[in-house]
């Protein structure tokens, strides 16, 4: 019985010293600071210290490769990226703006987040005004990026949008591309295209989610929010463009696909012949559906009516520096380098399929290439062309908030056929009682 | 209530209806653990298809390869199974001592103390979020096992279900080993540890259980990849635009089988430990 005793206690008492043993330093710890030579004016300044970075996926390897070449020049500074995942990434960042520790010196925030980060938390994060040469980017990227007049972000993957078609069903319809040129002409095709070869045109999760009803907006140069951050949902631009989206769905071409995988295996299976979606739709095509290779092909937006533009903005990243940062020169001078190096960002673009939003990068020859499962069409030219149209659009920081609320007008439009302008009226008188904007 | 209660008692018609009911209640529980086993053997792509497969593919191998390309898998299940030892072990022992001395020995503000305890149950865990940050940021464990393990080493369920237990022991024994001389450490690992067996089998496989699946607090606290738990390490597998079903569901596979061995042997005392001390005799 005594030994027993001992063992348990024995046992025990290892496990802590083990413990102790194991837990390693955290890089945020480490107290250098970045130790700058003022002599060499002009020169490149000396940088060093760790940087610690939170991605998620492609950007986070992407990222990596960065830091690589980042180290050619700056071989003194130790960058770790950390690849948490998107929803960990807002997690982990708003309980460290909230405790303002544990926080990392680089971060990659989605496009429509970045004014909720910095609108919750306006110190929160590092002023990138002066380090951004506003022209090199596109300018819904810029918008996109701004937070009370300030650039709290650095733009860096753009999402610009187009219809992906099935140029196979298109033909077995005896649908024309070229001679889609409204979104009426677009609903017609789809009757014809339901008729002739019974595939819906267009999958719409009428409840679950509003991404062609926000593309269309964006087509019209509006979105939720005017610059002023003034809600802006029973505008004639929004009444437009949801009556388009209650159309479609009252003339049965659209195709319920729930949500993201719902997508994936409707196009795998043949039951839709368009998606409306962003540049990495492409990517994500090419991987998991190469069955499907050679019959598809992109094609513009159409217009609304006489009006608008044929681009929008679907997705998208962006990096921001908190405030807290130790070693905030390092930080900024990485970023700098990571989103404007040439080779970086077409590496992020050819291997990563993130497509840049620096517009230098447009004249590389890897924009100029046929694509082989777009049967040899240039699409990435396309989308470079499609990128730079793309209208300014503004995010605030009740952004998710009043984005689960249009996406309830949606659906009351389309599932319950309710009138298009007294919802959105509603919607809006909503928004700005909950809002005071 | 019927004792020695044997499958033989019912007989007939009966026994077919409560195993036909019995087979579907079994079959409802366990499928979705069969589409997760059958999923990590097969690719994303065959996971999306309509009608599912319902078989095991050949795609384990490169499953496999993938997840350990995203995560250092060996690593990860090593911390977890150390924090969930560690930790489990190290409640066992508290809330044993805390619940013994809450039921056995008389001292001023008992009841107090004990509903005190018994109130920090009604804390929501997001409420201690930020503040504990901050305070192990200050103390300088951010990114360690001891940040994970040690806020939750005295938790009101494990004393409370212990308190509950001892309570049912009989004192008479207890005073019987004093007056035989023996110390009061000696009474309580030698004579009344051994008979909550039971009791400490159930609240060692919920502690553990509770610690193995814990996400938000190992996701907040731990910093760097070589640190991550399984459920952080998992949750870091999904991507932004392409998700890995097949690998995802194999990480998945991975953590599960720890807790399914571990109920599987702990089962018996599991249930019986639940249900201990709700009758005295």
């Amino acid at each position: 019985m005594m030994f027993k005793k001992v063992t348990i206690l024995a046992v025990v008492l290892c496990m802590v010293f083990a413990m102790a043993g194991c837990g390693s330093k955290p890089a945020e710890n480490s107290t250098e600071t970045p130790k700058e030579d003022t002599s060499a004016q002009g020169e490149k300044p000396k940088l060093s210290g760790e940087l610690t970075v939170w991605s998620w996926d492609v950007a986070a390897k992407a990222l990596q490769e960065a830091a690589v070449n980042f180290n050619k020049i700056y071989p003194d500074v130790k960058i770790t990226v950390e690849d948490l995942g998107t929803d960990q990434v807002y997690d982990k960042m708003t309980t460290g703006l909230v405790a303002n520790v544990g926080l990392p010196d680089v971060v990659t925030i989605e496009g429509e987040r970045v004014a909720s980060f910095a609108g919750k938390f306006p110190e929160g994060f590092v002023d990138l005004t002066d380090a951004i040469k506003t022209d090199d980017f596109l300018p819904v990227k810029i918008s996109e990026c701004k937070s009370n007049g300030k650039l709290v972000a650095f733009p860096w993957d753009a999402g610009p949008a187009a219809v992906y078609y099935r140029t196979d069903l298109f033909e077995k319809a005896g649908i024309k591309a070229e001679d889609i040129k409204t979104w009426d002409d677009f609903i017609a095709a789809g009757k014809v295209m339901n008729e002739k070869v019974g595939v819906k045109m267009v999958p719409l999760a009428a409840s679950r989610n509003a991404n062609l009803f926000g593309m269309i907006l964006n087509q019209l140069g509006s979105y939720f929010f005017d610059a002023e951050g003034n809600t802006t949902l029973n505008t004639d631009a929004a009444i437009k463009a949801m009556s388009i989206i209650q159309k479609m769905y009252d003339e049965g071409i659209t195709y319920d696909n729930t949500d993201w995988d719902g997508l994936v295996s409707a196009t795998q299976s043949g039951k839709i012949a368009t998606v409306p979606s962003a540049v990495w739709w492409a990517g994500t095509l090419m991987d998991e559906v190469p069955d499907l290779s050679g019959k598809w092909a992109v094609m513009r937006l159409p217009k609304v009516g006489n009006e608008g533009v044929q681009a929008a903005v679907y997705g998208g990243s962006n990096v921001m520096i908190p405030a807290a940062t130790q070693n905030r020169e390092a930080a900024v001078e990485f970023v700098k380098f990571a989103m404007t190096d040439m080779d970086t960002q077409i590496t992020a673009f050819t291997k990563y399929g993130l497509f840049p939003s620096y517009i230098p990068t447009y004249d590389d020859p890897a924009f100029d290439q046929e694509v082989e499962y777009f049967g040899g069409q240039k699409i990435w030219k396309f989308f470079a062309e499609v990128a730079k149209e793309i209208p300014e659009l503004y995010y605030t920081e009740d952004f998710p908030e009043v984005y689960s609320r249009v996406i309830d007008a949606q659906a009351k439009v389309t599932l319950k056929h309710a009138e298009v302008k007294a919802t959105l009226d509603a919607l809006q008188k909503d928004i700005t009682n909950m809002l005071g904007k | 209530m019927r004792k020695n209660f044997k499958p033989g008692d019912v007989t007939g018609t009966r026994l077919i209806v409560y195993y036909i009911v019995l087979i579907l209640v079994a079959f409802v529980s366990l499928f979705p653990f069969y589409v997760m086993f059958v999923s990590s053997t097969l690719s994303t792509s065959q996971i999306l298809n309509i009608p599912p497969h319902l078989s095991f593919g050949n795609q384990l191998l490169e499953n496999f390869k993938n997840l350990s390309e995203k995560i250092n898998i060996s690593r990860v299940i090593f911390n977890s199974l150390f924090i969930a030892i560690t930790y489990t072990l190290l409640t066992l022992l508290l809330d044993s001592m805390a619940g013994y001395a809450l039921a056995k020995y008389e001292f001023k503000g008992k009841s107090i103390i004990f509903g005190i305890i018994i109130s920090t149950l009604m804390v929501p865990s997001q409420v201690t979020l930020v503040p504990m940050f901050i305070m192990m940021n200050k103390i300088g464990w951010q990114n360690t096992y001891w940040a994970i393990i040690f806020p939750a080493l005295a938790n009101a369920f494990g004393i409370f279900l212990m308190r509950q237990n001892m309570t049912s022991f009989p004192t008479a024994l207890i005073e019987a080993a004093r007056i035989d001389g023996c110390s009061e450490f000696g009474i309580f690992f030698q004579i009344v540890m051994p008979n909550m067996k039971p009791a400490l089998g159930a609240l060692g496989i919920y502690n553990f259980m509770s610690q193995w699946g814990n996400f938000m607090w190992p996701l907040i606290i731990l910093a760097t990849k070589d640190m991550y738990t399984l459920p952080v390490a998992l949750a870091s597998l999904e991507g932004l635009m392409y998700k890995d079903y097949g690998m995802m569901m194999l990480g998945s596979t991975i953590s599960t089988i720890p807790i399914i061995i571990i109920f599987l042997i702990f089962q018996r005392q599991f249930v019986s430990g639940l249900i201990g001390g709700s009758i005295k005799e």
